[in-house]
C-alpha cells in the first residue's frame, strides 16, 4: 500500500474518531446513552363491573418523588375518560363514564426507585399540633372494651414513663416489628386479635403502630404499596398484593417505618408507595365496585435511556451535537438503526469473502439474509433460507421441464415466494409461532434471483460447490446477525455515525490486501508436494 | 511456515491477481472485447487470429422460430452463450438425423430442447452479468488424433497467460467423463502443465491432487509435445496487441484439420495453472516487469520472455 492509500485512510480513522473524541472530552456530553437497569412495569388494573349509570371510578397511581422516577406512562380507558387528582393522599387516577360491558381499564407506568435513607429524627418534644394534621392524622376510632384493655396492656409495658416522642415512637416500632410476628395470611383487622395472638399480616402490624402512636399524641399514617420484588409464584404474573408500612410525624417531618422488614427512618429501593394514609384512601377506594389489581414486573429487555440523551444533546449548545440521528421521529430513528448496520455487515463480508477465501451466493446475499434474521427471528430465518433452497431444487427438477422462458420461469419462483408468505402469515396470526412477523424488509425478489442462482450452480458446478457457497452464505449471515444483535454495538454506530468513515477505511484495507486469502493455503497445498529446488 | 514456502514458490492468490495484476492492467473499457465473443471474433478477423467460424449468431428470440432452417446445413456445431464463462451454457453437437441431435456425451438432444437452451442463453441465463445475451452458433472443433487417447467426450483447451504481451504460463485442460466432455477443471477436468519453453506437458492435476495418467483412459499425459506450439504461443500473445489487456488468458483449442485456433480470451484467468505447473505466477510476472513494456513485435516479446523464464530457477 502506497503512502497516498494510508494518508487516506488514517486521515479517514481521524475524522470519524476524532468527534467522538471532542464531543465526549471537550464537550463533556455522555459516551452514549446508558442501560438502564432496576427498572419495572406496574400496571394498575380496573375491573369495572357493567352498569347504566355515568360512574367515577378512583384508582391510585405511583407519585414521583425524589426516590421515585417514572420514565414512562400510558392508559387504556375502554371508552372511559381518565383524570389524574394530585392529593396529600397520593396521585389518583378516575375513570370515568358509563361502562354497559364489563371491562378491564388500565394504567401502565414504566419507574424506577431508590433507596430511602433520612437522618434520623432528634428529641421531639412538640405539645401542639394544627388542626388539620390532628383531624387527619391523630383522629381516633371508638374502641371497645377489649380493644382498649388490650392497647393500654401494651402501652403499659412498652411506652417509656419519661421520654421524648421520638423515643416512644421508636419504642412502639420495636414493639411492632419484634414481638409481632409476620404472617401475611393472618388478616390483622381486628387489634384486639394482633394483640392476643402476637401475629399478623402488614396492615394488622402498621395499623396497630398508627393507632399506639396516636394515642401517645404522636401523628402517625398507614401507608400502601407493593413492594417490588421478584415473585416467587411464576402464576401470578406479577399481581402484587398491598403491603402496608406507616410514616411517623416526628419534628414535623414524615418519617418511614416498615414495622413488618424492619426500617425506620429509611426504605429499601423495593418500596413502592401509591397511597398515604389508608383511612381517608378507603372511602375512595372502596366507594365501588371495582376490583382494583396492581401488577409490578421487572422490565427485562436491556433498554437504553434514549430519551434522556436525546435532551441533553437537545440541551447543548453545539450544532455538532444537535446534528444528530436522535433528532429524527422515533420511527425514522428505528430505520437507521436498521441501515446503520448494513455496512457491519459489509465488514464482515468483506473480511470473510477476501481474507478468509469464503465463497457466497451473489455478493450481499449474506447480509440481506442476516437484516431478515434481525427482522423476523432467527429460527424462521434459517427455516425461510432452507425453503429457498428447496424451492431451488423444485425450480430444478420441476419447472425445467416445462421449458419456459427465463423470466416468466423466475416469476413463478418469485409467485411461490410471496404464496408462502401469504400461507405463512396466515398459519402464524392462530398459532403465534413468531412475534412480529413482518415479511415487507426482506427482499423477496433478490430471493427468486437467489433460489435462480441456486439452481444454476448446483447444475453448473456441482453439489458440492453450490454447498460450499451455500454454507458460506449461511456462516456470514449468522456472524453478521450475531453483530447486529449486540446492542451496544448499535447504539454506538447509532450515536456517532461518523462510525462509517471508519468502516471506508477498514474497507479501503481490506481492498489494498493482496496477501493470501486462508482457503488458499487449502487449495494450493498440493503445490507444496513439488521437491525443493 | 507454509506462508513462506508459498511466498518462495511465487504463488500468485487472488487478492494479488486482482489487486496487482488485474485491476492495474486490464481497463475496464477493453473486458468486452473477451466478454463478448462476437467482439473477440470480429477483432481476431481484423487481427489475423484464427477463430472457428461462426455460422450464425442469434440475438433475438423471435429467430428462433427458423431455427432448423439456419441448422439445416450443418451436421455439427457448437452452441455457446457470447458473454459465457467458465464453459458454461455450452452445448456440442456432433451429429444429427433430422430433428434429433447428438451431442458430445452421446446424449440426444431435440430441435426443441435445443430452442429451450439457446432462449435461456438469451434471457442472460449464462452471461457473466445476467444481462440479455447473444447466441453463437460456431464450427465444432475437430478433435486433433494426438489427445485421441486423453481427451473423453470432448476437445481439450490450451491456456496460456499473456502478461504486457509476454507469454508466461501455459497448461492444457484435458476433458473427462466426469467433466462430461468440458475443459473446466470445477468439472472434473484435467489440468496439465505445459512448459512453455518447449511445448511439452509434464505434471497433471485432477481434482486438485497430482495424477499421471489419465483416470479414464489410463494413458499417461506428461512428457505429450503439443503440435504448432510456437504457433499457439504466438497468436496468445497477439491477443495482447488486439485487446490491450495487460493480464490475459488466451484459450486455444487444435483442430485436426484446421490447426490451431483460438476459443476465447479471458480478462479474469484462474490460478489453477500454477498447481497444473506446480509452479507460481507471481515470480515469473515480477520477472516479466522487467522487461520493456511497449514498442517490441510479438516474436521479440516471445524471444525474451522464452530467455528470461529459461534462465529462472524454480
Amino acid at each position: 500500500m502506497n503512502a497516498r492509500t494510508w494518508t487516506l485512510v488514517i486521515v479517514l480513522f481521524f475524522i470519524s474518531l476524532f468527534p467522538i473524541f471532542y464531543k465526549t472530552q471537550i464537550l463533556g456530553v455522555s459516551f452514549m446513552p446508558t442501560v438502564q437497569k432496576g427498572l419495572w412495569t406496574i400496571e394498575v388494573i380496573t375491573g369495572i363491573q357493567p352498569s347504566e349509570s355515568f360512574r367515577r371510578i378512583h384508582f391510585p397511581i405511583p407519585k414521583p418523588s425524589e426516590r421515585l422516577f417514572i420514565k414512562d406512562s400510558k392508559f387504556d380507558g375502554k371508552g372511559m375518560a381518565l383524570t389524574i387528582t394530585r392529593s396529600a393522599d397520593g396521585y389518583f387516577g378516575t375513570w370515568r363514564g358509563r361502562a354497559r360491558t364489563k371491562r378491564s381499564a388500565y394504567y401502565k407506568v414504566v419507574l424506577g426507585t431508590r433507596d430511602l435513607q433520612q437522618s434520623p429524627p432528634g428529641p421531639d418534644t412538640t405539645a401542639a399540633y394544627s388542626a388539620s394534621i390532628r383531624e387527619r392524622y391523630l383522629a381516633l376510632p371508638e374502641f371497645s372494651k377489649t380493644q382498649l384493655d388490650a392497647l393500654t396492656k401494651i402501652e403499659n409495658e412498652i411506652v417509656p414513663k419519661t421520654g421524648n416522642k421520638t423515643r416512644i415512637a421508636k419504642a412502639l416500632y420495636y414493639f411492632i416489628n419484634e414481638e409481632i410476628l409476620y404472617n401475611s395470611n393472618k388478616n390483622g383487622s381486628k387489634v384486639e386479635d394482633v394483640v392476643e395472638t402476637l401475629e399478623s399480616d402488614s396492615l394488622g402490624k402498621s395499623k396497630l403502630l398508627m393507632l399506639l402512636c396516636r394515642r401517645q399524641q404522636i401523628p402517625a399514617r398507614i401507608v400502601g404499596g407493593i413492594l417490588l420484588r421478584p415473585q416467587k409464584n411464576e402464576n401470578l404474573k406479577g399481581k402484587r398484593r398491598i403491603f402496608y408500612w406507616n410514616e411517623i410525624y416526628l419534628n414535623n417531618k414524615w418519617y418511614s417505618a416498615c414495622p413488618t422488614y424492619g426500617h425506620f427512618a429509611s426504605l429499601t429501593a423495593a418500596y413502592l408507595p401509591l397511597f398515604w394514609n389508608l383511612e381517608s384512601v378507603k372511602d375512595i377506594l372502596n366507594d365501588n365496585h371495582a376490583g382494583i389489581r396492581v401488577y409490578a414486573n421487572k422490565v427485562v429487555s436491556r433498554e437504553f435511556t434514549i430519551n434522556e440523551y436525546r435532551k441533553e444533546l437537545q440541551e447543548s449548545k453545539s450544532w455538532l451535537l444537535q446534528f444528530s440521528l436522535y433528532t429524527l421521529p422515533m420511527q425514522v430513528q428505528a430505520i437507521f438503526k436498521i441501515l446503520l448496520l448494513i455496512p457491519l455487515g459489509g465488514v464482515v463480508l468483506a473480511f470473510f469473502r477476501n481474507i478468509i477465501g469464503f465463497r457466497t451466493f451473489g455478493i450481499f446475499m449474506p447480509i440481506l439474509l442476516a437484516l431478515f434474521f434481525k427482522e423476523s427471528t432467527f429460527v424462521f430465518g434459517v427455516s425461510f433460507f432452507s425453503l429457498l433452497v428447496a424451492l431451488g431444487f423444485i425450480e430444478r427438477y420441476l419447472l425445467e421441464k416445462l421449458h419456459l422462458l427465463a423470466v416468466p420461469r423466475l416469476s413463478i419462483i418469485l409467485t411461490l415466494v410471496v404464496a408462502f408468505l401469504c400461507i405463512f402469515a396466515i398459519a402464524n396470526q392462530s398459532t403465534r409461532w413468531f412475534h412480529n412477523f413482518t415479511p415487507a424488509m426482506f427482499p423477496i425478489v433478490i430471493t427468486s434471483i437467489f433460489i435462480e442462482r441456486f439452481s444454476i450452480m448446483i447444475v453448473e458446478e456441482g453439489l458440492k460447490n453450490t454447498t460450499q457457497a451455500l454454507l458460506g452464505t449461511l456462516v456470514i449471515a449468522l456472524i453478521s446477525y450475531w453483530l447486529f444483535s449486540i446492542q451496544v454495538l448499535q447504539v454506538i454506530v447509532f450515536t456517532y455515525p461518523e462510525t462509517l468513515l471508519s468502516m471506508i477505511a477498514v474497507f479501503i484495507l481490506i481492498g489494498k490486501y493482496t496477501g493470501y486469502r486462508l482457503s488458499e493455503f487449502l487449495r494450493f497445498r498440493e503445490m507444496l508436494k513439488k521437491p525443493l529446488p | 511456515m507454509i506462508l513462506q514456502r508459498f511466498k518462495d514458490m511465487g504463488v500468485l492468490g487472488m487478492n494479488a491477481r486482482i489487486g496487482k495484476y488485474m485491476l492495474q492492467n486490464n481497463h475496464r473499457k477493453d473486458y468486452p472485447k473477451v466478454d463478448d465473443k462476437v467482439i473477440t471474433s470480429d477483432l481476431a478477423r481484423e487481427h489475423g487470429i484464427p477463430m472457428p467460424d461462426n455460422y450464425a449468431v442469434f440475438q433475438t428470440f423471435g429467430r428462433l422460430q427458423n431455427l432448423d432452417t439456419v441448422l439445416r446445413p450443418f451436421n455439427s456445431f457448437v452452441i455457446k452463450p457470447a458473454a459465457g464463462s467458465m464453459g458454461n451454457g455450452i452445448i456440442v453437437i456432433k451429429g444429427r438425423s433430422d430433428d434429433v441431435f447428438v451431442r458430445s456425451n452421446n446424449e440426444m438432444i431435440t430441435i426443441r430442447d435445443l430452442r429451450y437452451h439457446m432462449a435461456q442463453i438469451l434471457s442472460g441465463l449464462y452471461s457473466l452479468s445476467g444481462y440479455p445475451d447473444k447466441v453463437i452458433v460456431q464450427y465444432m472443433i475437430q478433435l486433433h488424433p494426438v489427445f485421441d487417447t486423453i481427451a473423453v467426450n470432448g476437445v481439450p483447451d490450451i491456456r496460456i497467460i499473456v502478461y504486457r504481451g509476454y507469454p508466461v504460463m501455459a497448461m492444457t485442460r484435458l476433458p473427462t467423463v466426469e467433466s462430461n466432455g468440458r475443459a473446466n477443471l470445477h468439472q472434473g477436468a484435467i489440468g496439465v502443465g505445459i512448459d512453455l519453453l518447449t511445448g511439452i506437458t509434464r505434471n497433471a492435476v485432477y481434482k486438485n491432487k497430482t495424477i499421471h495418467e489419465h483416470p479414464d483412459t489410463k494413458v499417461s499425459i506428461s512428457g505429450i509435445p503439443i503440435p504448432f506450439w510456437e504457433q499457439m504461443v504466438l497468436m496468445s500473445v497477439k491477443g495482447y496487441d488486439m485487446t490491450g489487456l495487460g493480464y490475459l488468458g488466451v484459450d486455444i483449442a487444435l483442430d485436426a484439420e484446421k490447426g490451431p485456433m483460438v476459443l476465447e480470451m479471458n480478462a479474469r484467468p484462474g490460478l489453477a495453472i500454477q498447481i497444473a505447473n506446480l509452479r507460481g505466477l507471481r515470480k515469473r510476472l515480477e520477472l516479466i516487469e522487467t522487461l520493456p513494456g511497449e514498442g517490441l513485435p510479438p516474436e521479440e516479446r516471445i524471444t525474451l520472455a522464452m530467455k528470461t523464464i529459461g534462465g529462472m530457477k524454480e
